[in-house]
């Protein structure tokens, strides 16, 4: 039985959750008596969680290219079908929102260690796709650290879970100060986050009452032509 | 002497049972918490049974172990109301229980490391550990041999297990917390 789970590569499927239900219990009988196994489930369950961030940052790249060429107003039709697609759809831009915990560490204006660490598992979580657990610890980080990164992330992570309402307190937050590495994007999230509680006119108002001239400006005032437009 | 002192290797055998235990007692309660009072029950009844005479050799210990912890994480269960011992779906790819497993730091290493991986070996351990596809399954799909991604994949791991320290224990020490001297 030893030979017949390391050749068969049981170790991935139980961390994967698709062991047969007949092979749990023998499988996990073998656990407790191989050490290597015991070692390839620790390894793999890292893994696993690493390869599914890597994996989510991928989709949202192609994703986000793909709808850089289709516009702003497909992509908000698209996001309001498939509250889950959020993240990845993103701003209709190349890049989209870096979530990397080394980006939002950085802006994390409090020095206190236990704080960053709560980022960093809401992060983690977000990185991952549970964007309700991510929404839940970065609410707890944000009571202590309302700096733009984190209150950006949050908000995405409401806005992803389906609470627009906590999202857009969230996204204004990160709008602040202006000209900040994530106000813009908060500005576009925010207004997603209107479209969704039915206000349409506020978040045009705020697009275009936020969108600085020339280029920089582009995406927002795109996006509210597509939601002013009949 | 102490009874318990008459296995030979009682300690070592005892460190490898709760180090397996935590794996599995993680993937059926869900949450640490739990899995360290699972543990921890299942070796002190483990203790007991030995001190009583009715464990004769170390060969026998992983499998009473075992038994025991089944019975300990299923009366868990019956205590939060779950029926018949029903575990989370992992099959999800969002996270699920076994990510308890392991700690952000460990996670932030093993995506450093993974970085260092050959394009077809993260893409392999994919297929293993996020897909759950055994190893003759992707053979077939990829038109190699079997025998050829086995040993990729056991390259892979190996290599992330020496970039992350040479099979550096990971996790929390639970052996460490469940073995008390009587």
């Amino acid at each position: 039985m030893n030979g017949n789970w390391h050749e068969s590569g049981a170790v991935g499927a139980y961390v994967a959750g698709r062991l047969a239900p007949d092979e749990l219990d023998a499988f996990e009988a073998h656990l407790l008596e191989c050490a290597e196994c015991r070692a390839n489930v620790r390894v793999g369950a890292a893994a696993r969680i690493a390869l599914l961030g890597a994996s989510a940052r991928q989709t949202a790249r192609r994703r986000a290219a793909v709808l850089g060429g289709i516009g702003l107003a497909a992509a908000l039709v698209l996001a309001m079908v498939g509250r889950r697609e959020y993240h990845r759809i993103s701003l209709g831009r190349a890049s989209p929102p870096v979530f990397a915990g080394a980006d939002v560490r950085s802006a994390v204006a409090s020095g206190s260690r236990a704080g960053a660490a709560q980022v960093d598992l809401g992060m983690a979580a977000y990185a991952a796709g549970d964007f309700r657990r991510a929404a839940a610890l970065l609410a707890d980080a944000a009571q202590a650290d309302s700096s733009p990164g984190v209150s950006f992330y949050l908000g995405a992570a409401q806005l992803t879970a389906g609470n627009a309402s906590a999202a857009l307190t969230a996204l204004q937050r990160a709008r602040t100060p202006a000209g900040n590495p994530y106000a813009n994007d908060a500005t576009l999230l925010a207004a997603k986050a209107l479209v969704l509680l039915r206000r349409p006119d506020a978040a045009a108002a705020m697009l275009r009452g936020a969108a600085p001239p020339g280029a920089a400006g582009a995406a927002l005032r795109a996006f509210a032509d597509s939601i002013e437009r009949p | 002497m102490s009874v318990v002192r008459t296995l030979p290797n009682l300690d070592l055998r005892i460190a490898e049972v709760t180090s397996g235990l935590e794996i599995v007692a993680i993937r059926r309660l869900g949450n640490r918490d739990d899995a360290l009072d699972a543990v921890q029950e299942t070796v002190a009844r483990l203790l007991d049974r030995v001190r009583a005479g009715l464990i004769a050799t170390e060969a026998e210990v992983a499998p009473v172990a075992w038994g025991i912890a089944r019975h300990v994480i299923a009366d868990m269960l019956r205590e939060r109301a779950r029926p018949g011992g029903e575990v989370a779906d992992l099959a999800s790819p969002r996270p699920g229980p076994l990510d308890e497993l392991v700690t952000l730091d460990e996670v932030r290493r093993v995506r450093s490391a993974l970085a260092h991986l050959s394009a077809p070996e993260r893409a392999l351990l994919h297929r293993c550990f996020v897909d759950g596809e055994r190893i003759g399954h992707i053979a077939q799909a990829l038109g190699e041999p079997a025998e050829r991604l086995r040993k990729r994949k056991s390259r892979a791991l190996q290599r992330l297990a020496t970039l992350l320290g040479a099979h550096a224990p990971m996790g929390h020490g639970m052996a460490r917390c469940a073995m008390e001297e009587p």
